[in-house]
């Protein structure tokens, strides 16, 4: 023990070796020289890489390829507006509502998701205010981005009140195309009654057969929760659905079962209910694989 | 920005680089190899990564320039080889001039080493870096390291007592006379 703490001493007195200054100077010239070459190669670098992003972004923005990414930055080159009404709050009015109190509002109080129908589905509008301008009056609700980009939701008729509010009418809203803020307009007999803002979040995660209902976003992270897949076309007592990171990792693997299916009104196909408990174990970008097929990269 | 950097660390680190390759290379001729490292991390200083230490970083560039050097010459020193035996001498002198006469049994040992045991002896024993960073330099893990080290000092003793050298209790190295069979 002792002999080998001698050794490791010595070997630390070994001689420690610096070039001369006269070495040195030639070889901080030589970086200077290297550096200052290598600028003039920096100053080009951005043009060529300038040119070379805006032939690819004409050839995208017009390119008539119909990908979600591409439809992003389709929009990013958009012209944009601002959405200047207040943002929608919740309230209580015999039951939970949203929208902005005394005036209008939506039951249930329901978060919307891009691209579904489900959550807009069997509405229940409530107006508030002078009764002989709003019973039996035309109203229309529409719903437009920062990107103009405009939806028709719901129009109709307004009828008298079931409760304490003074019109209402059941309806449901067409689904929202793209996630983020919108700002939705009701109009009475085409005159603008009032406005607010909603967040939509991203369309659910989806497979060609299978659609998760659950919105990622919504999911409690580091607990088993509960879920539920919709399928169309599937048959089958049960299905494997696996969770993914980004780096192509399996993080879990799970049996959903069958646990129920409906008639959909719009087409008549029977859609297949699976349900079963998965954990994400953090916040960040995940894959679904769902019966062996992979929906795109989502957040939660 | 990384311009000023490099000469800074040119200032900060030249002596460990230079030192190194004078270790690794066994030879004093390492003014273009020590060059040449800083040209090449400047070039790659996009691609230096926070967490690990400059100095570690540039003796592992340091270390792979000398690795690819080798690699190309390796045809021709097999030819040279062959054909004189120059080349040993030379090393002696080198040898010579590299450690000093009271460290030339020492020195002559470490090059007695396998490559391996050499590398790790220069890195953890003379520049003394810590078993992480020689782990990041060799590209293997601190446990490996540890171990490596271990074992090389153990086999260093062995050269030098084949040799005849032993530690005494002033801890010197010092020849103990051959007994007579």
């Amino acid at each position: 023990m002792r002999k080998m703490k001698s050794l490791q001493e010595n070997l630390k007195n070994l001689p420690k070796y610096s070039l001369s200054e006269n070495q040195k100077n030639k070889i901080i010239l030589a970086l200077n020289q290297e550096a200052r070459s290598r600028k003039k190669v920096r100053i080009k670098r951005p043009i060529f890489a300038f040119i070379v992003i805006s032939v690819l972004a004409f050839v995208l923005i017009f390119s008539s390829e119909s990908n979600s990414w591409l439809q992003e930055l389709k929009l990013s080159f958009q012209p944009q507006i601002e959405l200047n009404a207040t943002e929608a709050k919740a309230f209580k009015n015999s039951h939970d509502i949203i929208g902005i109190e005394g005036k209008v509002g939506i039951f249930p109080n329901v978060q919307f998701v891009a691209e579904d129908a489900r959550r807009g589905a069997k509405l229940m509008l409530y107006f508030w205010g002078d009764p002989s301008k709003l019973i039996n009056k035309k109203y229309r609700v529409e719903a437009v981005n920062r990107y103009n980009e405009k939806i028709n939701l719901s129009e109709g008729i307004l009828y008298s009140p079931l409760k304490a509010e003074d019109a209402h009418t059941l309806t449901s809203f067409s689904p929202f195309s793209v996630e983020g803020k919108w700002q939705l307009s009701f109009f009475i007999e085409e005159q603008l009654f009032e406005e607010f803002t909603v967040d939509i979040l991203p369309p659910f995660p989806k497979t060609d057969h299978y659609t998760l209902v659950d919105s990622p976003t919504e999911i409690k992270v580091d607990k088993e929760v509960e879920i539920n897949i919709e399928s169309f076309a599937a048959s089958k007592k049960e299905i494997t659905v696996q969770l993914v990171d980004k780096r192509g990792n399996v993080v879990a693997n799970e049996e959903f079962v069958l646990t129920d299916y409906y008639i959909n009104a719009s087409d008549s196909n029977t859609i297949q209910i699976y349900s079963g408990k998965i954990k994400f174990p953090e916040r960040g970008t995940w894959r679904l694989i769902i019966d062996g097929e992979k929906t795109k990269p989502f957040k939660n | 920005m990384p311009n000023r950097s490099i000469e800074d660390w040119f200032q900060l680190y030249e002596r460990d680089i230079t030192s190194y390759l004078i270790y690794y290379t066994g030879s004093l001729d390492v003014e273009d190899v020590v060059q040449e490292t800083f040209i090449v991390a400047m070039k790659k200083m996009s691609r230096f990564n926070e967490q690990s230490h400059p100095k570690t970083w540039l003796i592992s560039i340091a270390r792979n320039i000398v690795i690819d050097t080798h690699r190309r010459r390796k045809v021709w020193e097999r030819i040279k080889d062959l054909v004189s035996n120059r080349q040993e001498l030379s090393n002696e002198l080198e040898m010579q001039a590299i450690a000093k006469q009271n460290n030339i049994q020492l020195y002559k040992a470490i090059h007695r080493l396998s490559p391996q045991y050499k590398e790790i002896v220069i890195l953890r024993g003379i520049l003394e870096l810590p078993s992480k960073e020689v782990s990041e330099v060799l590209r293997s893990n601190v446990n490996r390291v540890d171990v490596m080290f271990h074992r090389s000092l153990k086999r260093l003793r062995d050269l030098l007592e084949e040799e005849g050298f032993t530690y005494e209790e002033d801890e010197k190295l010092t020849r103990k006379p051959k007994k007579s069979s």
